[in-house]
């Protein structure tokens, strides 16, 4: 218990830390102090400023955006990564590599791609929740197919489910490919963008938009934590423990995709993030579920704003993708744990 | 209680279970058997709700199953599966502890934690705990699964205990442990139902044994009903012998091994498996049985004589060219050596020089003062030199691989010269050679009445040698047996075994020399002289000669002593001839003689006062 409570503390603390670091850094630098006193004022603790406008609308406008996106993107990523390794019940499972997020983005593509055609009237109605809606669709269906592929005797096959995976993702990419045909100058830019993965476009309306389908996920996916802890041994044998399975399965499948639906509609595929933090926190705290999925939607936020950190200062004035970042911290463990694990986690 | 009412389970029209009926009452623990395909996982799918059974109902404590909500059920009801795979790093006691999340209490609960303390003890997970699921061998997780199963339960009385093949990856202290276990605990009021493949520890640990064949239940009763011989046979197709253990009352079943030759099913691979397999099963049989004669272990082996002597070419045995005639030209240089001879109920050896090499016809002669042999060397087709235990000697066998005749080195031997010997006869190519398994045929009798009776008297009386016997027995188409019977009167009369014996020892003890035939296919060898000694030792009766020929002979396998006597230039010569129950020859006794005299009068005299 207390090794819960440690790893929780920990793990608050280095994301204040790494926020407010991250706040000062970048093409702009603003001290700590600065960045703290300009936090407070506006939360309404202290009554005096800073005498440095442009440090204060940076702080706000920008780099406060960024950030709590990135906070935002980073727990989505992090605690579906777990939910969905639990539905699947393996550590690789990850909702970039099993073709979730391409899904998504295939759709958000799709959505902008057809907007002038069809959906202006509704797009208009809806505006940002669209995409959202449009991406949550798109990853549900795709998470939905490659479950089904997987399965093999009511166990999920994790051979299959990374085959699957990858032809989810070529074709995916291929459609998204054909859309970009149809597009005009602008819809190709944000295409574009999407295809990189960026937290470059934040902004609060942004933020607001989405702060539902990321919170709500994030807050209800833990209380799963028993459920996916008796699927993890299997589904029948859940059952026989006095779980339904197919009601978690299918809760925490619409959950997890609602949260990477979310995330790709603003931020474009972001990989690795889902695989990687779960697998550090099982590595800390063990594979309960009631642990490692509130505790990586914590680490998750940390990673990606580290991550978010990394690639606007390392080649600044010049921003680097952050999903190469993300892929370069992630991938190698990818590897670590199939060279460790591979006999028994892919039989 | 668990009723089973009249459940059938099919798939696309077939039914993989049929028409069962059963209950099972609180304290009972049930062992579910049957081959591969019987029905035994259906059945347990069924009983732990994963499948709905196509007709019939399981009607569970006066409540159909499916009435149960899963936590309902959950908390009465744990089933181990066969197959149980974790791929997440959950430790051992995370596990078991998930068999507790049905209470929905904390996991620090003192109910969850004696649970989980008595558990891990009883399943010997406890040293285990704190180790991750992914670094367990396959029995020691089906052993969290078990802790985690039993925790789930753990403090329900009336809980029902399913255990689909729980045992399979375990070893054989767990396997009793485990049954050990779910008895207990039906001791103290659990159901226990145990899909089981080892028909030996069901009889052990269950009250109760239902047999599942073809998806129909075969057989419901206690173990030692179920489990006859038969009932086995019908269900696994397997002979068993059933006993009960005099002490415990408890059923034994011993399995007769199957034996498959892997000739039958795999030509390819069989040569050299067989080699090697044969030189094993060789060395272990002679272990085993130090006193049995090569023959012997070649007919138990299903093999030749000649073929146990092939597995140790290369080693300890030379392949000679069968330049049969020549080789025995050149025994004489070996000085003083043992000559053996043996068919399979007659054996004689002597020591000596072989002298007087002579060839007659189709037949060599060793006409020696010890060494007295008749060879028929187109039957000799093999020649090897052995070196067993220190025991150096040249072996021959006929084409079919039987052993005809065996020179040993002694103390006397010029032991160069032999290995001048080997080393000018040796075969470039020391494979073994190909033995023809020829069966061997009697000879069909012809009937009596074909036979021309009177001309075969007459060739008969008009014997001139002892030799002319078997020209006449082959001219006339007879086995020798029908020779002996159709003889002229007084030519050959059947006289007892003990008749035999009682002359023998009067030869011993008046000093009558006598000669004794040993033949087989190959050779025959006489041994002539006084009888020194007359030794009966279980069926075995050894004649020595004085100096120190031997010749011993199966009593047992004597079917018939004849009495012939056959005129010659020199007179009649009487003879005793002993046969086997297949008419063919043991050995022969003779008064000893010299052609051109007549016989013995001494032998004369015993016979007729022995055999009165």
């Amino acid at each position: 218990m207390t090794n819960k409570k440690t790893i929780y503390t920990c793990l608050t603390l280095g994301l204040f830390v790494v926020v407010v670091f991250s706040l000062g850094l970048g093409a702009m630098h603003i001290p700590v102090l600065d960045v703290l006193t300009i936090l407070a004022k506006r939360i309404g603790i202290i009554d005096f400023t800073v005498e440095d406008d442009l440090a204060e609308n940076v702080l706000l406008y920008v780099r406060l955006p960024r950030i709590v996106l990135g906070l935002l993107v980073g727990a989505a990523l992090g605690i579906s990564g777990a939910a969905v390794q639990g539905i699947f019940r393996n550590p690789l499972a990850e909702p970039g590599l099993i073709g979730i997020s391409a899904g998504a983005s295939l759709f958000a593509v799709i959505i902008i791609g057809m907007e002038s055609l069809l959906f202006v009237s509704l797009s208009e109605l809806l505006g940002f929740y669209l995409l959202a809606f449009g991406a949550f669709a798109g990853a549900g269906f795709a998470a939905m197919l490659v479950y089904q592929f997987s399965k093999t005797d009511g166990k999920p096959n994790v051979a299959t489910m990374l085959l699957a995976g990858i032809a989810i993702n070529a074709l995916a990419g291929a459609l998204t490919g054909l859309v970009t045909y149809t597009a005009d100058e602008q819809q190709l830019r944000t295409i574009t963008f999407w295809m990189l993965g960026s937290l470059g476009g934040a902004n609060w309306d942004m933020i607001i938009g989405i702060t539902p389908f990321i919170l709500i996920p994030v807050l209800v996916l833990p209380i799963y934590g028993k459920g996916l802890n008796l699927f993890a041994i299997g589904e029948h044998q859940a059952e026989q423990m006095g779980m339904n399975p197919g009601k978690i399965k299918n809760r925490v499948v619409i959950l997890s995709t609602l949260a990477v639906g979310a995330c790709v509609s603003v931020t474009g595929i972001i990989g690795f993030v889902g695989l990687l933090v779960p697998h550090i926190i099982r590595l800390i705290g063990g594979a309960d579920h009631r642990l490692v999925l509130p505790a990586s939607a914590l680490l998750g936020a940390l990673v990606l704003t580290v991550s978010d950190m990394l690639a606007r200062i390392v080649v600044a004035p010049v921003e680097l993708p952050i999903g190469v970042i993300t892929a370069l911290l992630g991938a190698p463990v990818f590897l670590y744990i199939l060279y460790k694990d591979k006999k028994k986690i892919l039989q | 209680m668990l009723r089973v009412e009249s459940i059938s389970y099919k798939i696309n029209n077939r039914y993989l279970l049929k028409d069962i009926t059963f209950s099972i009452r609180k304290g009972e623990m049930v062992a579910i058997l049957g081959a591969n395909g019987a029905g035994k996982s259906t059945l347990m799918k069924i009983l732990c709700r994963e499948k709905q059974p196509s007709e019939g109902r399981v009607v569970f404590d006066a409540k159909n199953l499916n009435d149960y909500s899963a936590k309902e059920l959950a908390a009465k009801r744990a089933t181990l599966y066969q197959q149980n795979t974790v791929s997440l790093a959950f430790t051992v006691q995370e596990v078991v502890l998930m068999g507790r999340y049905i209470k929905e209490t904390d996991n620090t609960d003192v109910a969850n934690q004696l649970a989980l303390k008595e558990t891990m003890e009883i399943c010997g997970i406890s040293h285990l705990a704190d180790r991750s699921m992914l670094t367990l061998s396959g029995g020691e997780q089906q052993r969290v699964h078990l802790a985690r199963v039993l925790s789930q339960v753990w403090d329900n009385k009336d809980a029902l205990l399913l255990l689909d093949e729980p045992i399979s990856n375990m070893d054989m202290l767990y396997q009793h442990q485990t049954l050990a276990i779910a008895n207990a605990l039906s001791k103290k009021g659990f159901m226990v139902v145990c899909v089981l493949h080892e028909i030996n520890l069901a009889a052990q640990y269950a009250d109760r044994v239902i047999m599942l064949k073809g998806g129909r239940k075969w057989w419901d009763g206690a173990p030692e009903e179920v489990f006859t011989s038969r009932n086995i046979f019908t269900a696994f197709g397997v002979h068993t012998q059933v006993q009960t253990d005099p002490r415990t009352l408890i059923t034994q079943i011993g399995p007769n091994g199957l034996k498959l030759d892997a000739a039958v099913f795999n030509s390819n691979l069989a040569a050299t498996y067989n080699r090697r397999s044969l030189k094993e099963r060789f060395i272990s049989y002679q272990d085993e049985y130090p006193a049995k004669a090569l023959w012997q272990i070649a007919e138990a082996l299903g093999v030749t004589e000649a073929e146990l002597m092939f597995l140790g070419l290369g080693e300890n045995v030379t392949l000679l060219r069968p330049e049969i005639e020549i080789i025995l030209g050149r025994i004489e240089e070996l000085g003083l050596v043992k000559g053996v001879t043996y068919n399979q109920h007659c054996e004689t050896e002597r020591i000596g020089v072989y002298r007087n090499f002579s060839k007659e016809g189709y037949t060599t002669l060793f006409l020696g003062e010890d060494i007295d042999l008749r060879i028929f060397p187109s039957r000799w087709k093999i020649a090897l030199a052995v070196e067993d235990k220190g025991k150096e000697s040249l072996q021959f066998f006929d084409t079919n691989g039987n052993a005809v005749h065996q020179i040993y080195l002694t103390g006397g031997s010029y032991r160069q010269v032999y290995l001048d010997l080997v080393e000018e006869f040796k075969q470039k190519d020391q494979s073994a050679p190909r033995i023809e398994k020829t069966i061997h045929k009697h000879m069909e009798e012809r009937r009596d009445a074909e036979i021309d009776i009177s001309d075969f008297h007459q060739a008969w009386n008009s014997m001139l040698d002892t030799h002319d016997f078997y020209g006449l027995v082959k001219r006339f188409g007879l086995t020798r047996m029908q020779a002996l019977r159709l003889a002229p009167p007084s030519r050959a009369m059947q006289v007892s075994l003990e008749s035999f014996r009682r002359t023998i020892l009067h030869c011993s003890n008046i000093k009558v020399p006598i000669m004794m035939f040993t033949a087989n296919e190959g050779c025959v060898q006489i041994n002539t002289g006084h009888l020194s000694n007359v030794n009966s030792n279980g069926a075995w009766l050894t004649l020595s000669e004085i100096s120190g020929g031997e010749t011993k002979l199966n009593e047992d396998a004597v079917h018939s002593v004849w009495h012939v006597v056959k005129p010659t230039v020199d007179g009649d010569v009487n003879s005793l001839e002993l046969y086997g129950a297949n008419g063919d020859m043991i050995v022969q006794f003779f008064g000893e003689r010299k052609t051109g005299i007549a016989e013995l009068e001494s032998w004369k005299k015993v016979l007729s006062n022995s055999l009165g």
